[in-house]
């Protein structure tokens, strides 16, 4: 507005100029100076509404209100109540809460992944078809199956299997466990990425049976060798393999999930099995094909192997799905539900600020009715509360983000260890303007209601009355719908929350078929040096006598799998292997290998038969101990020990059974006990060099964990060692459950409390607005008890209106979460009830309180009041 | 002094004032005290206008364009505003008075429909 500022500029001289010639011209016509000056202003009129109206002209009229109205509302935070900075502060809380959950759901699930064209990066997964697994999606592929999508399809630019590992890597001497992906040649062109320094894989590295060659991300280069141009050319030794380091990935990428480096693939392709499902596929779409036309193909390619490989690919689709949704996967409806839990609790808070400007509107009634009269139209009135909203609003959300800050911490450092991306969670600029945006919808959401119940004021009524008249019967109304409110959005927090909860106790009671208690870990890799691996297993067998003799040691054994993780499944057969279509007959089972004295180590009890021996061994008849499930699911009720069984593991030779144990639940404790085949670990030592030692000790294991690993350096100084507790590896299984249910417990305990406060402001107010009335109800012979429950009928009304509207509302979000439940429906009868019990009971007491307190009034000092 | 207006008072002022300023600028630049005076002549000073209701006008119709102004030196060498017609005011002019001969008919033919016949 600068031709503005320049006419107005000299206003003020313009003016004066004015009167001075009107002065000079009435001197002209025969006036005294005092009088022609005096004349001059007569005519001019009012000097300061003339300068005022002028510049009016140029001020955007409704700017300049709400300037005023900003000014007004500043003034007006300042002269509030605690009511209102409590309200405030209950509006910051939720604001914060919000603004922390969506930090996490911006950087994890909206925030584009850190590659190029992110979207155009599909995995490719198997997509089962057949039965009652229809649309489950398999996530490891064949290399047979990936080879002939690749010759097949058109719609990609670069398609890539990998497989990601825990394994050692020798730099210098020392062998320590590092995240290796072995990934084929199109790998880093599927991600556009290319190394900060050095080069990438050259073909004859990559090529089967090539030379091989490392790739390592630049944390590991600082990590090893000091800096990252300092990592080319050295050598690492894994897979028995030495290699050189040709490049270091750029510091944003580690995929997958932190990987250390990346390996070729060089090994031959020929002899894999079309079910050797061991792989994952990654692929980039070519730029104009779109993901649904490439899904068509790949369906096309699919049907086109089941057709060519009966056996093997009945019922196998493919599908491709954007990289980001596949790394979210179950994530996502997680933090949709924290985000969603959240927003219920601000919906509360904001329920609650109304409540608290509803009472503060009464007591302004007055004021407003002063306006009111002096000409300002409704319009304007509510225009002025709202600006007021939006300020506290505003204030709210600044606080917000300090607790968001905070909050973002807390969630990030509390999260399950399945959640990817947690390093680029941060309140940033997009966050931010999540908040700005909140408030301003928090600021309608709690400022409207009061402000058009305050704005409907009768000019005359409360001026005439005085202040602090509450306002009419409407005024109650609208509180009692807000309580309502909000007891119902509370019931379905409660609701879900109590059944999340429910569920975390029912699986951590969940019966796992051992005892984890007092149980050490050790992830040992024993790089065999001999072709036929003797030398490994020889290492295993001397460690395990080793720490048998340690004082404190109850039990030890060692296996490949512990419980809660399969590391290989399989089909078997029982007595003899089928001539016709051998793989779709077999029954799937658990693979795992284990060393005598692992079932006394966990306590899993021999039910049949008996544990391994050293005897059991290379050389001698093949012996197998299965699960109660596997017994009871392919021999009914007959005898297994003796009868023979074929497993699809490391050789198609039959193993006689001699022992049946006790079930574990291999799979976690979420998932029941599925069939299990045990085997000696001396018979099967091709699963790899790494087994997982299991200690029992007599108590607390602490420091025979130290003893352990100085045992097993003794031996041989070139073992990696991991150390960890059975029970801290359960602890992941109960992570992320764990995680959600405290989470909404908190949220839930909050929206409660709120709620509560609600019911009891309410039956406060109208026990002070119906204190007359009560006063003569007594005066009439009314007792205390009746008084008392005419209020707590009042209060019970309200919670039951609410609670059934919440159960409605908790039928329909408890069903959204029923893939987080275990071991309960959501719709548990005896949750749902005791959530409303204790509602009930709650909302009671918050009614008694103040109803109690009604019936303490003295009828004649009320009556006396008027 | 004076109190506030009553609204509906400002609004058939405002356009009717506005309507003497452009007239009275159509003979060439003036100051702020000039057109006052030119108009309290013109209508043989029986329109009184407070001369303080001068300026909003005046402002007014700068910000629609229909004037506009230039600092200058006035006769006795005092520096001065002086307000002169926009081509856009110039037609704004003609808008104006036709309407304004139109109300002025419609009105006179109200108050004196025999004299006029």
């Amino acid at each position: 507005m600068k031709r503005a500022r320049r006419a107005l500029g000299t206003l003020d001289d313009d003016i004066r100029d004015h009167l001075e010639r009107e002065t000079e011209d009435n001197i002209g016509r025969g006036m005294a100076p005092e009088e022609a000056h005096r004349q001059a202003m007569l005519k001019f009129g009012n000097v300061a509404l003339a300068k005022e109206d002028t510049r009016a002209v140029w001020a955007s009229r409704r700017l300049d209100e709400t300037r005023q109205d900003v000014l007004y509302a500043l003034r007006t935070l300042r002269r509030n109540g605690v009511a209102t900075i409590v309200g405030i502060l209950v509006i910051a809380l939720g604001v914060g809460a919000n603004t922390a959950v969506f930090s996490v759901v911006h950087a994890v699930l909206l925030n584009p992944l850190p590659y190029d064209n992110p979207d155009r990066i599909v995995t490719l997964t198997y997509l089962s078809t057949g039965g009652d697994a229809s649309g489950d999606r398999s996530r490891q592929v064949s290399v047979p199956d990936f080879l002939d999508w690749q010759a097949q399809s058109t719609s990609f630019d670069a398609m890539a299997y990998y497989t990601r590992t825990r394994t050692p890597v020798i730099v210098r001497s020392v062998a320590e466990y590092a995240v290796v992906a072995t990934v084929t040649e199109a790998f880093f062109r599927v991600f556009a990425a290319q190394p900060s320094v050095g080069r990438s894989f050259s073909h004859d590295e990559l090529r089967e049976g090539g030379t091989g060659a490392a790739m390592v991300s630049d944390r590991y280069a600082r990590q090893e060798f000091g800096e990252p141009a300092q990592a080319i050319g050295r050598s690492l030794r894994l897979f028995d393999r030495s290699v050189p380091i040709v490049g270091v990935l750029p510091p944003a990428f580690d995929y997958p999930m932190d990987t250390d480096v990346w390996f070729t693939a060089t090994g031959s392709r020929a002899q894999l099995h079309r079910r050797g499902n061991n792989f994952r596929a990654i692929a980039r779409l070519k730029a104009e094909i779109p993901l649904e036309r490439a899904r068509t193909e790949l369906t096309a390619i699919a049907a086109r192997l089941e057709a060519q490989y009966p056996d093997t690919n009945r019922n196998v689709r493919v599908t491709a799905t954007p990289l980001q949704r596949e790394m979210v996967g179950d994530v996502a409806s997680m933090l949709y539900l924290l985000l969603g839990a959240v927003a219920l609790v601000l919906l509360i808070a904001c329920a609650t600020m109304a409540t608290l400007l509803l009472a503060r509107g009464t007591a302004r009634a007055p004021e407003i009715a002063i306006r009111a009269a002096l000409g300002a139209s409704r319009a304007r009135i509510v225009r002025q509360l709202l600006v007021e909203a939006s300020v506290q609003a505003s204030v709210a959300a600044a606080i917000g983000v300090t607790i968001a800050v905070w909050g973002t911490r807390t969630l990030v450092a509390l999260s399950p260890p399945d959640v990817p991306r947690l390093d680029e969670v941060s309140v940033n600029g997009s966050v931010l303007l999540f908040t700005a945006a909140l408030a301003a919808v928090v600021s309608i959401l709690f400022g409207l209601p009061p402000a058009l119940q305050t704005s409907r004021v009768e000019v005359t009524d409360p001026l005439r009355h005085g202040a602090g008249r509450p306002a009419g019967r409407e005024g109650s109304r609208a509180r009692e719908l807000l309580v309502v409110a909000e007891i119902a959005v509370a019931v379905v927090l409660v609701a879900t929350g109590a059944l999340l909860v429910r569920s975390l106790l029912a699986l951590q009671q969940a019966p796992l078929g051992f005892d984890p208690a007092n149980v050490l870990l050790m992830e040992t890799t024993a790089r065999p040096r001999q072709p036929d691996w003797t030398d490994s297993r020889a290492f295993f067998q001397a460690l395990l006598a080793d720490i048998r003799q340690l004082p404190g040691v109850v039990a030890a054994g060692a296996m490949m799998g512990p419980p809660g993780r399969v590391e290989s499944d399989s089909g078997y057969w029982v007595d003899r292997m089928p001539k016709e279509s051998p793989l779709s007959a077999a029954r799937p089972a658990a693979m795992n290998v284990v060393a005598p004295g692992t079932f006394d180590a966990l306590a899993i009890p021999i039910l049949e038969g008996r544990d391994f021996t050293d005897g059991d061994m290379a050389g001698r008849p093949r012996t197998v101990i299965v699960n109660q499930t596997l017994a009871r699911s392919a021999f009914g009720g007959r005898d297994p020990i003796g009868r023979l069984i074929i497993a699809g593991y490391d050789s198609m030779d039959p193993m006689t059974i001699i022992g049946v144990v006790g079930d574990v639940r291999q799979y976690g404790p979420a998932r029941e006990p599925q069939p299990e085949v045990y085997m000696p670990y001396l018979q099967h030592v091709y699963n790899g060099a790494t087994l997982r030692i299991v200690v029992r000790s007599a108590t607390d294991g602490a420091a025979l964990g130290a003893a352990i690993q100085r045992k097993a350096r003794e031996r041989s100084p070139e073992v990696s060692l991991r150390l960890t507790t059975m029970e801290a590896l359960l602890a992941e299984h109960v992570a992320t459950p764990k995680f959600r249910a405290w989470l909404l417990s908190l949220f839930a305990v909050l929206a409660l409390c709120l709620a509560m406060a609600g019911i009891y402001g309410v039956t406060a107010y109208v026990a002070e607005r119906r204190s007359k009335e009560i006063g003569v109800r007594m005066a009439l012979g009314a007792s205390k008890g009746a008084v008392l429950w005419l209020m707590l009928g009042r209060g019970l009304k309200l919670t039951g209106i609410g609670m059934a509207a919440g159960v409605l509302g908790a039928l329909g979000a408890t069903r959204l979460v029923s893939s987080m439940l275990f071991g309960i429906a959501p719709h548990d009868v005896v949750t749902y009830a005791g959530v409303l019990a204790g509602l009930t009971g709650l909302s009671l007491l918050a009614t008694y309180v103040p109803a109690r307190r009604a019936t303490l009034i003295d009828p004649v000092v009320v009556l006396r009041r008027e | 002094m004076s109190t506030t207006p009553r609204p509906d008072r400002i609004e058939l002022l405002q356009g009717t004032l506005d309507l003497l300023i452009l007239r009275t600028l159509r003979w060439g630049p003036a100051h702020g005290h000039a057109i006052a005076l030119a108009i309290e002549r013109a209508s043989d000073e029986v329109l009184l206008v407070e001369q303080g209701s001068l300026y909003p006008a005046l402002h007014r119709l700068i910000k629609r364009g229909w004037i506009t102004f230039d600092e200058g030196t006035s006769e006795n060498n005092r520096r001065a505003k002086f307000y002169r017609l926009t081509a856009k005011g110039r037609k704004q002019l003609e808008v104006e008075t036709s309407k304004w001969d139109a109300l002025a008919r419609a009105v006179g033919r109200i108050l004196r429909p025999v004299a006029q016949e």
